[in-house]
């Protein structure tokens, strides 16, 4: 192990918790947003002491930072993996982009603003943001594919002597 | 180039895609052999791939619950509230989909690894019985508890609640334990395939010179 793969695994593992919790989110969250206005009472009741934007504002950062990290420890040896955690990253930002401009206005209207507008228009936005989900969704897993496939690389890459084309065949 | 193997060298010691020796005892070209050791090697690669994927985003989902879910069943008009946001589907909808799911994937990538590699065969099996073990403990811990809390009439003390969530809590902590050992030990394995089904030349690599 060395500072290229940890760096890589770490990104690895964290932008596949990303994902974990995304899936989870458009499975079990986004459905039970319809039927407002009294779904949205029930979550805002619900989340009281902590809501789904406390968790994404750590790991989504965290994801960045050591997708960055593994990207200036990757820089020079194999310029393909380095394409790989580049555009790694440049779509773990885009996740961030379009939570900025997309869910956080929806955000506002479904669970702080004045549960004043027609359920219809309600259910609209709900299900707006769950297709907004599914976006940001393949954006991560994109970026997940990118990031395995790097390590993969690496794990080649940096393989000691005795793993390099390894000799299995002893083992049968 | 393909070359043919004549039955006088039927026998013979012949070097393989990988470097290694094996005894040759059919007929085949070469390049089929290297077609074929590719195909499982690719095979070996994509089926360590599926589980770590899976395990997780399992972990990323649990995390997730124990983060943002738990923090919030504090006192009854909270799982009064929980119970009435969840009508439709619930998160054991989710897990009860993706747990199995991850648990195929890693009996497939065990089958599809059980020879090359003893030690990878072994962290394989290590993270196909820790998940088992997730699910024996979903089953005898989480469950009943499951039940207390978002099933049974709210008729106890707030204080028993509290417990119970405490409890869940704790189990929740043994069990993305387990599940982070299961992501480890497929990482790993994963890591080892990768090494073990490498190709002999791999392009656009200049480590050598850049170290």
């Amino acid at each position: 192990m060395n500072l290229r793969m940890i760096s890589t695994a770490i990104a690895l593992a964290l932008s596949a918790m990303l994902l974990g919790a995304g899936v989870y989110e458009s499975v079990v969250v986004a459905p039970n947003l319809q039927g407002a206005p009294s779904s949205l009472e029930h979550a805002r009741g619900y989340y009281h002491a902590t809501n789904p934007g406390m968790f994404f504002r750590v790991l989504s950062p965290g994801t960045q930072i050591f997708l960055l990290l593994a990207l200036v420890c990757n820089w020079v040896p194999v310029p393909l993996t380095r394409w790989r955690l580049a555009a790694a990253l440049a779509l773990a930002i885009l996740g961030d982009v379009v939570t900025f401009k997309f869910h956080y206005p929806r955000n506002a209207i479904l669970f702080s603003g004045p549960l004043t507008w027609p359920a219809a228009d309600l259910d609209r936005v709900a299900r707006e943001w769950a297709l907004g989900n599914y976006l940001r969704i393949a954006v991560i897993l994109t970026a997940m594919v990118l990031v395995m496939v790097s390590v993969i690389r690496i794990a080649r890459d940096t393989a000691p002597g005795e793993q390099r084309y390894s000799s299995s065949s002893s083992a049968r | 180039m393909k070359t043919e193997i004549s039955h006088s060298t039927q026998y013979a010691m012949l070097p393989d895609a990988s470097g290694r020796t094996e005894e040759y005892r059919g007929t085949r070209h070469t390049s089929d052999l290297g077609r074929e050791r590719s195909w499982k090697g690719t095979l070996r690669l994509a089926s360590s791939f599926l589980p770590l994927l899976l395990l997780s985003m399992l972990f990323g989902a649990s995390s997730f619950q124990l983060a943002v879910d738990a923090p919030n069943w504090t006192g009854v008009p909270a799982l009064e509230h929980y119970r009435a946001f969840y009508p439709v589907i619930n998160p054991g909808t989710f897990f009860q989909t993706l747990l199995p799911a991850a648990l195929l994937a890693l009996l497939a990538a065990l089958v599809c690894n059980w020879r090359p590699i003893p030690a990878t065969r072994w962290r394989l099996v290590g993270a196909l019985a820790d998940m088992i073990l997730v699910g024996v403990l979903t089953f005898t811990f989480h469950f009943p508890r499951n039940k207390i809390l978002f099933g049974d009439p709210l008729t106890r003390p707030e204080a028993y609640y509290h417990q119970v969530v405490t409890e869940w809590v704790a189990g929740d902590y043994v069990r993305l334990a387990m599940i982070l050992t299961a992501v480890a030990l497929v990482a790993v394995s994963m890591i080892r395939i990768a090494r073990d089904t490498a190709p002999r030349e791999l392009p656009d690599s200049n480590t050598s010179g850049a170290r």
